[in-house]
Order: C-alpha cells, then sequence, then structure tokens
C-alpha cells in the first residue's frame, strides 16, 4: 500500500504546475483523486492551493455583500488587502448574500474580514449571553 | 434577581455593546471539515498552537474547543460544548490563550464545572484572578521536603500512614470499598481541627447525585465555606472530564501561591484516564497498552507534580493531593493503578474482604505505605505509634495462622489479642475525624497494655470513656497535647492512671 500523500503536498505540487503547464497538473491530480478515492478532498486541496498561492503572493478571494458593491469599494477593499497581505496581485470575485442583512464580508485563504451586520447581531447575542 | 444590581447589568451592557466594534484587521480563520464524538475536525488556522483555545462560529453562539492534535492537514480540536450545535463549513477563529478559569476566595463555597461556571444555581462568579488550566509544576527550588502535617482525623492513616502538606498520597482499592468516604473525612477533618486548609474537590465523571450528597453532607459539617467543588457528570463530554482535574489544580494553586494550604482531592484518576483514551482514540492517535495513549502517564505525572510543598521565598504555602484510583478485583498491578503508585508519595490500599469483616476504614496495613509523611507526622501521634504497622501487619498474617489450630504459644497468643484490640480500636464510623489528643490517648491506651483485659467488643465503649473522662478531668493536659508536641509525663501518667480506672469497668467477668 502506497504511503497517503497529504492535501497540502498535492497542493504544493498543482500551485507549482499553475505556472507551467496547469492543465496537466490538474488532471493529474484528478486522476491521482479517483485512484486513491480521495474525491471528496477535491475542494479542501483547492483551498490549499489558494493558501499556498497567497504566501506567493497572489491573493485569491471572495466578497459578499447584500447589494452590488460600487467600483470604488471594491478598489479600495483590495487596497487594503495588499496592504495586510503584502500580496502583488489581488482577485476578487463578488457575490450577493441576503444573510448578511447589510455591510460586506471578505474571505480570504485562511483570513477574514466580516463587517455584516449578521456578524454584529452574532456578537451582541454571544455579548448578551455573557452579561 | 435580587443578586444581580441593576446599575452593574446596564454597566456590562454597555461594555457588550462596545466590545461589538469590530476591528478591521484580517482574523485568521479555519472551517469545520467534520464534527462527530465530541472531536471537530478543522481545516486552517495553521498558526494555531497546541491547547490553544478555538471559537466556533454556530448559529446558537460561539462554542469553544481546543486544538489537540496539530497535523499537517488538519486540527483536531475537542469540543467543550455540545457538538450538535457545529456543522462542517462554519468557520473557526482563534481565541489566542489557552484555557484558564477563574480562581481566587470568591470560588470558597461554590460548585463549578471545569470551566468555572457555576452548576450550584448561585450568581456568576467574579473573581479576581484568572489560572491557567495547565501550567508548569514548581521548579526544585521553588520547594520545600514535606514537613506539616495534615491530619486526616482518621487514627489508623494518621497513626501509621501521615501525610504531610505538599504530599501526593494515592487512596487506592477496589468499588464500595469507602475511598471517597476517607477523602470527605479529610475534608472534614480541616473544618473541625480549625486548620485553615482549603478543600477543593474534583468529581470525574461522578454521578450528579453523588455529588448532591457529598454537597449536602459537607453543608451540614460546615466545611463547605473552606470547599470548592469541580463537578463533572458522566453526561459529560470527554474533554470536560479531561479539564476537570487541571481546572481544580489551577483553583488550588491559586491558594497555594498566597501562601495558604489547600488539599486536592481527585474522585477518581481512573475515570479520568478513560475520559482520555476516549479522546485520543478519536483524534486517531495509536493505541498502546489497554488501549491507552502512550502518554497516560505523562497525564497524571503533569498533574500531580503540581501539588508541592512551596519554599520560604515563595511564601510556603502547600498543595497536598489525594488522588483516588478504583482497582478492579483488587489488582492494582494493572496499568492506570501502577503508574499513579509510582507517581505518588505513598498509598493506603483498601481491602474489600476488610470492609465486609466490618473493619472501616478498611485499609490493608500491608501494602499501604505513606513514603513521605513520617517527616510530617505530628509528635504527639509518632510518640506513642511507633510498632502500630508491623505490630498489626504480624497480627493479620498471625491470625490469618491461628485458624488451622488453637495450639499457640503465649507470646503469639499475647500478640493476636493486642491485635484483635488494636484493630477494634482502629475501626471508625465516617464523618467523625478525631482530633491528635483524641488519637494519642486512644493509641496510648491500647499499646500500653491498658485495655489487655477489655472484652474486644467493649473496646470502642471503653475508648469513648476514656475520652470523655480525660476531657472532663485532664481537660487542660488534653488541650496541651492536642498541641501535637510529644505528651508530657504529666499527660501520659493522666492517661495511664485513667484508662486503667476505665479498663476495670469493662473487665471479662
Amino acid at each position: 500500500m502506497s504511503r497517503r500523500i497529504s492535501r497540502r503536498r498535492l497542493a504544493e505540487y498543482v500551485a507549482d504546475g499553475l505556472d507551467k503547464d496547469h492543465g496537466q497538473s490538474i488532471n493529474q491530480l484528478a486522476a491521482y483523486l479517483v485512484e486513491t478515492r480521495r474525491t471528496k478532498e477535491a475542494s479542501l486541496i483547492v483551498r490549499d492551493v489558494e493558501d499556498i498561492l497567497a504566501e506567493r503572493g497572489t491573493v485569491i478571494g471572495s466578497v459578499s455583500s447584500v447589494n452590488t458593491l460600487s467600483n470604488s469599494i471594491l478598489s479600495s477593499i483590495e487596497k487594503f488587502i495588499v496592504s495586510q497581505t503584502k500580496a502583488d496581485r489581488v482577485l476578487l470575485k463578488t457575490a450577493i448574500d441576503e444573510e448578511l442583512i447589510g455591510g460586506f464580508r471578505v474571505r480570504l485563504p485562511g483570513y477574514e474580514i466580516d463587517q455584516s451586520i449578521k456578524k454584529r447581531l452574532t456578537n451582541l447575542r454571544a455579548g448578551l449571553k455573557q452579561v | 434577581m435580587s443578586d444581580i444590581s441593576m446599575t452593574e447589568l446596564s454597566k456590562e451592557l454597555r461594555q457588550a455593546i462596545t466590545n461589538l466594534e469590530i476591528s478591521g484587521d484580517l482574523n485568521e480563520v479555519g472551517v469545520v471539515v467534520r464534527v462527530g464524538d465530541g472531536v471537530a475536525w478543522i481545516h486552517g488556522l495553521r498558526q494555531a498552537g497546541f491547547s490553544e483555545v478555538l471559537e466556533i462560529q454556530t448559529d446558537a453562539g460561539v462554542v469553544e474547543a481546543f486544538a489537540l492534535s496539530l497535523l499537517e492537514d488538519e486540527i483536531g480540536a475537542v469540543l467543550l460544548g455540545s457538538d450538535s450545535l457545529v456543522k462542517a463549513g462554519q468557520s473557526v477563529s482563534r481565541k489566542g490563550s489557552v484555557l484558564e478559569i477563574p480562581v481566587g476566595p470568591e470560588m470558597l463555597g461554590r460548585v463549578v464545572n471545569p470551566l468555572g461556571q457555576p452548576l450550584d444555581g448561585g450568581p456568576a462568579i467574579k473573581a479576581s484572578a484568572r489560572g491557567l488550566v495547565e501550567r508548569e509544576a514548581p521548579g526544585v527550588m521553588d520547594r520545600k521536603s514535606v514537613h506539616e502535617p495534615l491530619m486526616t482525623g482518621i487514627m489508623s492513616i494518621d497513626a501509621m500512614f501521615p501525610i504531610g502538606r505538599g504530599q501526593r498520597e494515592l487512596i487506592i482499592g477496589d468499588r464500595q470499598t469507602g475511598k471517597t468516604a476517607i477523602a470527605i473525612d479529610t475534608m472534614i477533618n480541616q473544618a473541625k481541627q480549625n486548620t485553615g486548609v482549603i478543600n477543593v474537590y474534583v468529581a470525574i465523571g461522578q454521578k450528579l447525585s453523588k455529588i448532591a450528597r457529598l454537597v449536602d453532607r459537607l453543608k451540614q459539617e460546615g466545611v463547605m465555606d473552606q470547599t470548592v467543588v469541580v463537578a463533572t457528570s458522566p453526561s459529560d463530554p470527554a474533554s470536560l472530564l479531561y479539564l476537570a482535574p487541571y481546572a481544580g489544580t489551577a483553583i488550588g494553586e491559586y491558594f497555594r501561591d498566597n501562601s495558604q494550604h489547600a488539599l486536592m482531592i481527585y474522585d477518581d484518576l481512573t475515570k479520568h484516564a478513560v475520559a482520555y483514551r476516549q479522546m485520543s482514540l478519536l483524534l486517531r492517535r495509536p493505541p498502546g497498552r489497554e488501549a491507552y495513549p502512550g502518554d497516560v502517564f505523562y497525564l497524571h505525572s503533569r498533574l500531580l507534580e503540581r501539588s508541592a510543598k512551596l519554599s520560604d521565598d515563595k511564601g510556603a504555602g502547600s498543595l497536598t493531593a489525594l488522588p483516588i484510583i478504583e482497582t478492579q478485583a483488587g489488582d492494582i498491578s494493572a496499568y492506570i493503578p501502577t503508574n499513579v503508585i509510582s507517581i505518588t508519595d505513598g498509598q493506603i490500599f483498601l481491602e474489600t474482604d476488610l470492609f465486609h469483616q466490618g473493619i472501616r476504614p478498611a485499609i490493608s496495613a500491608g501494602l499501604s505505605v505513606s513514603r513521605v509523611g513520617g517527616a510530617a507526622q505530628t509528635a504527639a501521634v509518632k510518640s506513642v505509634s511507633g510498632n502500630l504497622k508491623l505490630g498489626l501487619s504480624q497480627f493479620r498474617e498471625l491470625a490469618s495462622f491461628a485458624q488451622f489450630g488453637s495450639d499457640l504459644d503465649e507470646a503469639t497468643k499475647s500478640q493476636i489479642e493486642r491485635g484483635q484490640r488494636l484493630t477494634e480500636l482502629l475501626k471508625q464510623p465516617q464523618y467523625q475525624p478525631l482530633s491528635v489528643w483524641q488519637q494519642a490517648a486512644s493509641i496510648l491506651a491500647v499499646t500500653g497494655g491498658h485495655f489487655d483485659d477489655v472484652a474486644v467488643d467493649k473496646i470502642k465503649p471503653a475508648q469513648q470513656d476514656l475520652l470523655d473522662k480525660l476531657w472532663s478531668d485532664e481537660k487542660k493536659l488534653m488541650t496541651e497535647l492536642d498541641m501535637g508536641a510529644k505528651p508530657s509525663d504529666d499527660a501520659r501518667s493522666a492517661i495511664t492512671r485513667i484508662a486503667e480506672s476505665v479498663a476495670k469497668d469493662y473487665e471479662d467477668r
């Protein structure tokens, strides 16, 4: 029985391959996951790849809000991320999430900025429970 | 409600609202990958440290967990709350600290869980200090040898296996042999003799009805004011059972570090080891002997090493430990009993057979030992109990031989008869600890041969008469003796005189 390769190792291999021929490394990973019956781990490996890319200067994140954010706000968020992470490149996806009630939430590999009303209400509930 | 001041409530509410200000910084977050059996597996949080507290954001608020398995791909965290609230996909953040609980005099008289939350229905505990649940034991230079007695009030222990402040003395025996009774009597004695020792009773996976009975009894005896009870029941998650003794020790350490004396009772460490085994197996650590993980020795050694007598420079406080271990069919060579026996400074072994013969406390004189307590024994008791342990061990051996024939020489016969009287004397009802003078006078009466003509079944009434007469006739001498010093000639002659006169009333006719 071959030794189990950690997700971190697999993600490093894919991240290395992205600069060269990313199609080939992704196909290889897919074949490996099918053969070792680890296809359920695909989404976690993608997260790990994002982590590694962030360490190498490319931050891929998502911004969720209740309403569409203006370009100026998005650019401010991008600048903030660059200042906090020292990233060379920031790639942000936007999404609408009505559950947030108001404000916005930025999710980056391994990090988060939550400025939503939902978060504030959750904190209020936790604070009141303590009282 | 009356306990809560409205001004205070309003102040706290304002503080809670102020805390809502969310910082604009990036927060390190992970995500719950899977959860079950009280363990959550978390992806991310690569900076998390061992034993660090993690906060899982659930729909019903924050559920805390602590990281115990730091693997390459994920973190295994043991939940401190209900796992039914935690779902895969929920975000997790680091608290930035290891587990700590409230400590200090505010805890006295309270029943709390291992997180320091009250279980007694009383108001929230507002302790001025907090103690780390996991903490390093005092170093070599911070310690002093054990030299002050910690009287249990149980004659057979104080005379034969004395315990000193800062000592770790194991109480070991099968189920229903009186292990907890010894611990409770020791706690009661601290209040009765006004020693100032603080009791911390840690119930690990004990039935809540048993804990309720114990708390009631402690209240009845007036001990609860100087006692803290850390309680966990069998229905609590294994993580809480695992934390209970460490949390209790953190509470005891506060008193130790503030020049006071505390007594820890861990009831019992067998259940603690079982809870840790459950956690370790769920965290997929390799099982060893009896399926316990490899570090089960360290689990208890790091706990009991925190009990110590501190040096004068450190305030001379002490933390004494009475861990309890339950054996199966008297097998003290099982894995956990041998581990804890080797860690502690002696053990009090309780035998089922003795218990059923009515010898209670059912202490085995042959298998029990106190390795460091001799230096701490009260001079009053020490001076009268010199050969007690040896004599009692020899008697039990001779008595088993004597069953086979009645042709015994005079010396053996008298040894057996003395042993029978001594055994009878050392029987002691629960919740009735004896003071120093009572112990010294009782032992002197029997070992001095003054009760040799008293029938065995009349030894206890004769002892009671002796103590009553001594207290009424020689109160001053007995009060002096109670201070713990070696009995003066006057005290000895008074005890001898009254013992002989009492013995005459009880002689076989």
